[in-house]
């Protein structure tokens, strides 16, 4: 590789050309869980992977993670190949429905993956502290993690992704399946992480959360990425609406065509308009036909329209910044 | 040092695990009453003791060997376990070479504390012998290699079909001696090249046995004892080559 490509391969945190993994089924069929994969994660950002169950997203950190193999194309995360074991020294992971070893204390638990990455002792038993302090499990750290419910085991599970200090996480479904206090405990922990200037790969299909709290999104749908690019500018405000009142008929017939979606709500009138020169020249024509306006709101469309939007759709042109 | 540490990991969660403290307890049982029963054997109590006992240390080492060989690797596979390991900087080979230690060292300490419970009831009655020493050592060596057979099986089946095979493995290696003899009998070419094929693909686990010899109280050679080690370690080793094969290529999805 060039040394140039490497220097723009440092910026992203994760990047995938033509990504690929396909699976023998059981009728002897190939599925294609991934099909040709590009995407471009940046640095210092929390990234939302979303799609329907079976989209592909688990695939795709798993054949970044080298737990499986591609079945063509090529990937690198913090700028090195995923076949190079020594890029996951930087690297956290904790996987949809963890399985941990549950004869093992949460102490010992984190000490052996402290181990792992070399260590050293005193400043390994401080780190484990410190995380165990974090995911708020200090009090069960000599408690085996076969008596540890759902909640408790995805923190363990977030602390031992985070015994390296990783400049880049990868969390799949980290909060499907918990409940509203255990939901809100990972999302906690998810934003302090993300004020330490790590990189976050996040998959959900939980749409609420990945608005709370991602910067960038990609939607994979049947494997393939149907939009990418950063949330602000995907949820882009696609209409205005517009609050009136004192509007004569003379008014009306003047924004015919020019307004939608009609309706009273008390004394008011409402009213939507696409984009915002219009909504400009609306408020224009009310005012100076005696009309009176109350207030112009850009409305943005929520995660959950979009989403359901590009699935439906399942367009293939790539949204990009 | 990954393997090291890998190895020392699965061996502490192996020792907390109940069956095999209970097995342990069984082989020793056994172990006492083969002194009991020698007790009854006017002028052979020493053979017999030794005999069965020696026996009794390598049936519950084999059995040992082969659940923890089989489980060792399966269990992390089938239990996803493995994914988180594996997506830390550590290579297929060490993972594979950590967990053949772990079940190395686990069937090292069932059998030393199986053998010094067995040498300790044999010199309390008189009739112990320093061939029982290699006699444990050589059982210890069966076991390595059993369980780096069931390692090997376990990289591309289940836990319970590993189990099964290195079970097969066992009982054919113990046969295997005769297979050229046998095979040359047969006069048919394509018999004939398959009992060589198998001779030279199964361990001869008679190698190990010396238990004629020991009950009787004869003399081995150490030759004997060193080949029989050398030849352990060679094919637990090139279980581990064919295991690392299979493995490098396995997707833990």
């Amino acid at each position: 590789m060039l040394r140039w490509q490497i220097i723009l391969l440092m910026d992203l945190a994760v990047k995938t050309a033509g990504l690929t993994k396909i699976y023998n089924g059981a009728d002897g069929k190939e599925v294609r869980a991934l099909d040709t994969l590009n995407l471009e994660v940046p640095v210092n950002q929390i990234f939302g992977f979303l799609g329907p169950n079976g989209a592909g997203k688990t695939t795709t950190i798993k054949l970044l993670l080298g737990l499986i193999a591609p079945t063509s194309g090529r990937a690198w995360i913090l700028g090195k190949d995923i076949s190079d074991t020594s890029g996951r020294k930087d690297v956290g992971f904790l996987p949809e429905s963890p399985y941990f070893y549950d004869d093992l204390s949460a102490f010992e638990f984190l000490d052996f993956f402290g181990g792992i990455f070399n260590i050293p002792g005193r400043e390994r038993v401080k780190k484990i502290e410190l995380l165990l302090d974090l995911v708020g499990l200090t009090k069960n750290r000599k408690q085996r993690l076969r008596q540890f419910s759902r909640g408790m085991l995805q923190r363990i599970g977030i602390a031992q992704a985070l015994i390296n200090d990783p400049q880049l996480l990868f969390l799949d479904e980290p909060i499907t399946g918990l409940d509203p206090v255990g939901q809100k405990e990972i999302r906690d922990i998810i934003l302090r992480v993300r004020e330490e200037g790590k990189t976050i790969f996040f998959s959900s299909h939980d749409l609420s959360d990945v608005e709370l709290i991602c910067d960038h999104i990609g939607i994979l749908c049947e494997g393939k990425l149907i939009k990418t690019g950063s949330l602000n500018e995907l949820l882009a405000t696609t209409e205005t609406e517009i609050s009136a009142e004192g509007l004569s008929g003379e008014i009306f017939a003047k924004l015919e065509g020019k307004v939608k979606d009609f309706r009273k709500e008390g004394g008011r009138t409402m009213f939507n308009v696409t984009n915002e020169a219009l909504a400009d020249e609306v408020v224009h024509i009310i005012e100076e036909s005696g009309g009176k306006h109350l207030s112009v709101v850009p409305k943005q469309e929520s995660l959950e329209e979009f989403f359901l939007k590009s699935i439906g759709r399942k367009e293939l042109g790539v949204v990009t910044e | 040092m990954n393997i090291w540490k890998i190895g020392v990991n699965s061996f502490k969660r192996l020792m907390r695990g109940k069956l095999l403290p209970v097995m342990v307890v069984f082989c020793l049982i056994s172990i006492g009453y083969a002194a009991l029963y020698g007790t009854l054997t006017i002028g052979q109590e020493g053979k017999l003791m030794r005999d069965v006992g020696l026996a009794g240390i390598a049936i519950f080492a084999v059995l040992i060997a082969i659940m923890v060989g089989s489980t060792v690797v399966a269990k992390e596979v089938e239990s996803k376990t493995i994914q988180i390991l594996m997506a830390k900087p550590v290579k297929k080979h060490e993972f594979l070479l950590g967990e053949l230690l772990a079940a190395a060292l686990t069937v090292l300490v069932l059998v030393a504390i199986m053998g010094i419970g067995f040498l300790i009831i044999v010199a309390a009655r008189g009739v112990a012998s320093a061939s029982l020493v290699n006699g444990v050592l050589l059982t210890f060596f069966e076991a390595l290699v059993l369980a780096s057979v069931a390692v090997f099986f376990s990289t591309f089946t289940s836990g319970m079909a590993a189990s099964i095979l290195t079970i097969l493995v066992f009982i054919f290696g113990h046969l295997t001696y005769q297979l050229p003899f046998l095979a040359e009998k047969a006069g048919n070419f394509i018999v004939k090249f398959f009992g060589n094929l198998l001779y030279f693909a199964l361990p001869n686990l008679q190698y190990f046995n010396i238990r004629g010899p020991v009950a009787y109280n004869l003399n081995i050679p150490g030759s004997v004892i060193f080949g029989a080690i050398v030849y352990g370690l060679l094919y637990a080793t090139i279980m581990v080559i064919a295991s690392n094969l299979v493995f490098k290529n396995k997707d833990f999805a």
